[in-house]
């Protein structure tokens, strides 16, 4: 090793410079950050934790012998961003493979092997990826920068669902649903309730039973649990899925609605809009934050979008074009094998709306149920990056034309099925 | 020398005669992995109890099994409860009233049917919504609560966006918050009546009237109770931004003295610290006698003392105002009293919750022994010179005839922007005379002065019944005097 790295070595170790405290510059110098590409697709650093609202610059330095860039997307939106840049084709490589979308916050160019890029970006509190956008890295290469003041509320780095796999995943056992995240720290302390099972539970930050990534499967090893185990339930009942919460969801209405399905795929559905607003994949919800307190703060995501409904929040661009109306009423949902089968009034006309996972799990099947008597009607489908369609009227195989299925009068029923 | 000691041992063995004496209050425990933030209690048809909860359960519990069940889950803050049937409830949870339905008989709801979501919602925490109740008409009523400028919006709202009342402490930016809604048998919403801050309590007196309580804070200088009639305004003016035909201007600049004359007054006041700090929900004692002396009486939830509250409605020239008096201080009731209900039994189910307040978690129950009678005030009547007093047995003479044994002082709380307000104009007011009836069960008063506008806040003293063995179990009552009982005179 030499000496210069000895010295970037030293320079990553006051990665997390959290304080600003003690300077007394009106403009406090940037908290500087550098990230490593190394060999084997990964950063050196794939867990970085930052001030909010403070501006943070990362040096991304190359270190391996292919190209890399570094993106820092939305919460949640790393798989949108990789499919798109994939999507790029031959306009990729000149466009430093990163596609123009809301979702990409900042981003370096394209940095050859012992070269270095740099990029500025001010965080919001939230969890952030950053990705490799190159073809075929961003699955693996890839990292969570935390904007919190809360550092010590944050899962165990050995059990953070927001980094990639690369341990023996025989040392991240699976210690709870890992589809909902159960808090065992209540920072309110509440001793005034006298059932000693809903005391607060332990404080031990490495006791928090984190999930970890889904994708992974524990290690075959039995699941019976100590007798003095916490009971790290969040319900008086194991979850699950499928499972509906109403909840505030991020990037939808108020009245929005969290599904999660076997094959840890969920989606957002839109109670004031009547839509689709947006699937994930990899996990169901952190309600953590959602559940504390007055229920301000919005319940997280776990995993990472996959589709995003681009009109899904007006409610004159309903995709169904069944009636004259543009006016659309939510009644609520039926349970079909804990499915929820969510119905809707466009004028006097009642549909109803089920979603399933394919049978490969890597797609959702939209059943659409009409009224008796339906009139012709159109349904749109947007183009996403990495979404495919298929279309069925009837069960029968139908076509889309410029991203419309017509549906014929007196249809019972038409399918969408998006893959990915 | 042993005969006074042995008198003085039978003095210490005499019972204190405390409310414990005839009521005995149980915790109930509740299931593993519930955080008992109860949102809603109801009873079914056949005695189970169904109880909603923070984290979106609805939960059933059997009094004679003790096993609890899971009947709805996924709900979002759900507030409320209301039963239809041993297979149906109807909920309120923030964005709408759901009926839940088990359609196959399985004991878990498959439907989730919207009834009502004809109202916006901000995203803002402090929109909560509160509900429902049922009158004998069938209809339906829920409060919704107006937003708080402790926290912000959603980019994203229900509902149509105002800024007329963003202004304020607390705002009404999506339609309808700060009203009572109604629901009609027939589905149809409409906004019932306006001006409400955070009225977590709805229900129906003895007589069928629709009673609300909201909480002190700004526009609310105490906690207090309304009797809700359509049409009406009750004094938090964000709400007026969705009033139809209110015109385009910020209700926060009209003064309070404009806004004073178009509000409907409180029945009854509840003293700041003294009774409450946030009511929560009434029920009224329809047991026939098996919770004790109190039938056709209504109780109301507090959250932040070991209490309950208790009216003592006077209906004066047609118009209802009153007084409250503590149920069951500090007697082993937690904090977070939100949620009563009467079990088929008589008994009285408390649901408790924080919810980021003070408060407590949990279910406890509050059981009528059967055995004796407390002694404490059933009535305060206003009268031409003074109050009426009403015990639930006669009095020991010579005490009660003491006017030394009650003193009054009278206040108001101002009405006015500002979060609460002090006791205002606080004079003491002389009782002249006490006289008590020939059933020694009632003490008339005369006070040398009756001011309407005022609460009148009675302290008794050491009164006692059946030779000093009962002391009157609460001794702080307040009487909020807006009428006279002379119809010339009006305040």
């Amino acid at each position: 090793m030499s000496v210069t790295s000895h010295c970037i070595v030293a320079l990553l170790t006051v990665i997390y410079l959290l304080s600003g405290k003690g300077y007394s510059q009106a403009t406090p110098p940037d908290t500087t950050i550098i990230i490593k590409a190394i060999a084997g697709l990964q950063y050196d650093q794939p867990r970085l934790i930052v001030k909010p609202k403070k501006r943070v610059r990362i040096i991304l330095q190359n270190y391996d012998d292919m190209a890399h860039n570094l993106v820092v997307t939305q919460p949640n939106t790393r798989l949108r961003v990789v499919n798109a840049a994939l999507r790029m084709g031959a306009d990729g490589a000149k466009n430093h493979y990163i596609p123009k979308l809301a979702e990409v916050l900042a981003h370096t160019e394209t940095v050859e092997p012992d070269d270095s890029d740099t990029l500025l970006l001010t965080l919001d509190e939230g969890a952030y990826p950053f990705v490799c956008t190159y073809p075929g890295h961003g699955s693996l290469m890839y990292g969570v920068i935390y904007a919190t003041r809360d550092p010590q509320k944050l899962p165990a780095p050995d059990a953070d669902p927001s980094l990639p796999v690369r341990a023996d995943p025989r040392v991240r056992p699976r210690t709870t649903d890992p589809r909902v995240r159960p808090r065992t720290t209540d920072p309110r302390v509440r001793p005034r309730t006298t059932d000693p099972r809903v005391r607060p539970r332990t404080t031990d930050p490495r006791v928090r039973p984190r999930t970890t990534d889904p994708r992974v499967r524990p290690a075959a090893h039995s699941h019976a649990r100590p007798s003095d185990r916490v009971d790290t339930r969040v319900h008086p009942y194991d979850l699950k899925l499928p499972a509906v919460y109403r909840t505030f969801m991020p990037d939808a209405g108020p009245a929005a609605i969290a599904v999660g399905l076997p094959g840890n795929i969920s989606y957002c559905w839109d109670a004031g809009t009547c839509q689709l607003r947006y699937v994930w994949v990899g996990g169901f919800v952190d309600m953590n934050d959602q559940w504390d307190g007055k229920g301000q703060k919005l319940t997280k995501l776990v995993g990472d979008i996959i589709y995003k409904n681009p009109t899904g929040n007006q409610l004159d661009a309903f995709p169904l074009r069944l009636a004259k109306t543009a006016s659309v009423r939510y009644r609520g949902y039926r349970l079909v094998n804990r499915f929820p089968a969510f119905r809707y009034e466009i004028g006097s006309m009642l549909v109803e709306e089920l979603m399933t996972p394919t049978p490969d799990k890597r797609g959702l099947v939209r059943h659409f149920t009409l009224p008796p008597n339906a009139p012709a009607s159109t349904f749109r489908v947007d183009a996403q990056p990495g979404i495919s369609y298929k279309v069925l009227v009837n069960n029968k195989p139908a076509l889309l034309k410029n991203g419309v299925l017509a549906i014929p009068p007196k249809a019972k029923q038409f399918t969408i099925i998006m893959s990915w | 020398m042993l005969s006074t000691l042995l008198l003085t041992l039978n003095l210490l063995a005499t019972p204190a005669d405390t409310i414990t004496d005839y009521y005995e209050i149980e915790t109930i425990p509740t299931p593993a992995g519930l955080i008992a933030e109860t949102g809603g209690l109801a009873f079914l048809p056949d005695g189970r109890l169904a109880a909603c909860f923070h984290r979106g359960e609805v939960m059933l519990y059997d009094p004679k099994t003790k096993r609890w069940s899971l009947f709805a889950e996924g709900l979002h803050d759900p507030l409320g409860l209301v039963a239809i049937s041993n297979r149906e409830l109807l909920v309120v949870q923030r964005p709408e009233m759901t009926r839940l339905r088990d359609t196959n008989g399985d004991g878990v709801a498959d439907l989730y049917e919207t009834v009502s979501d004809q109202f916006g919602m901000s995203g803002n925490y402090h929109e909560f919504a509160f509900g429902p109740v049922r009158d004998k008409q069938g209809n339906l009523y829920m409060t919704l609560n107006a937003a708080s400028n402790g926290a912000g919006i959603r980019p994203e709202v229900r509902g149509t966006y105002d800024s007329l009342s963003r202004k304020g402490r607390m705002y009404a930016c999506v339609p309808y918050r700060g009203w009572v809604m109604q629901v009609r048998p027939d589905g149809t919403t409409r906004p019932y009546a306006s001006g409400f801050r955070s009225p977590n309590g709805l229900g129906f007196d003895a007589q069928g009237r629709l009673l609300v309580t909201d909480n002190q804070g700004d526009w609310l200088g105490t906690s207090k109770l309304y009797v809700v009639e359509p049409g009406k305004f009750y004094g938090h003016p964000a709400s007026l931004v969705w009033r139809e035909g209110f015109p385009d201007i910020e209700p926060m600049s009209l003064s309070a003295r404009q806004l004073d004359s178009m509000r409907t007054r409180e029945a009854i006041v509840f003293p700041h610290q003294k009774m409450a700090h946030s009511p929560t929900q009434l029920v009224t004692d329809n047991t026939g006698g098996r919770f004790g002396p109190f039938e056709g009486q209504t109780f109301v939830g507090e959250m932040d003392f070991s209490r309950l509250l208790r009216l003592l409605p006077d209906e004066v020239n047609g118009q209802l105002q009153g007084a409250c008096i503590p149920f069951f201080d500090k007697a082993g009731l937690q904090l977070g009293s939100n949620r009563l209900a009467f079990a088929p039994d008589g008994s009285l189910w408390v649901g408790q919750t924080d919810h980021g307040w003070v408060g407590a978690r949990g279910l406890q129950r509050i059981r009528y022994k059967g055995t004796g009678i407390p002694l404490d005030l059933t009535g305060m009547r206003l009268t031409k010179n003074g109050f009426d007093l009403t015990f639930t047995q006669p009095l020991d003479e010579a005490q009660a005839q003491q006017v030394a044994n009650y003193a009054f002082r009278r206040y108001y709380y101002k009405y006015h922007q500002a979060y609460g307000s002090p006791e205002t104009d606080i004079t003491p007011v002389p009782v002249t005379s006490a006289t008590l009836s020939p059933d020694r069960k009632t003490i008339s008063l005369a006070l040398a002065d009756l001011r309407p506008g005022y609460v009148y806040e009675l302290t008794m003293g050491p009164l006692t019944a059946s030779n000093g063995q009962k002391k009157v179990a609460n001794r702080l009552v307040c009487y909020t005097l807006n009428i006279l009982a002379d119809p010339r005179v009006r305040p």
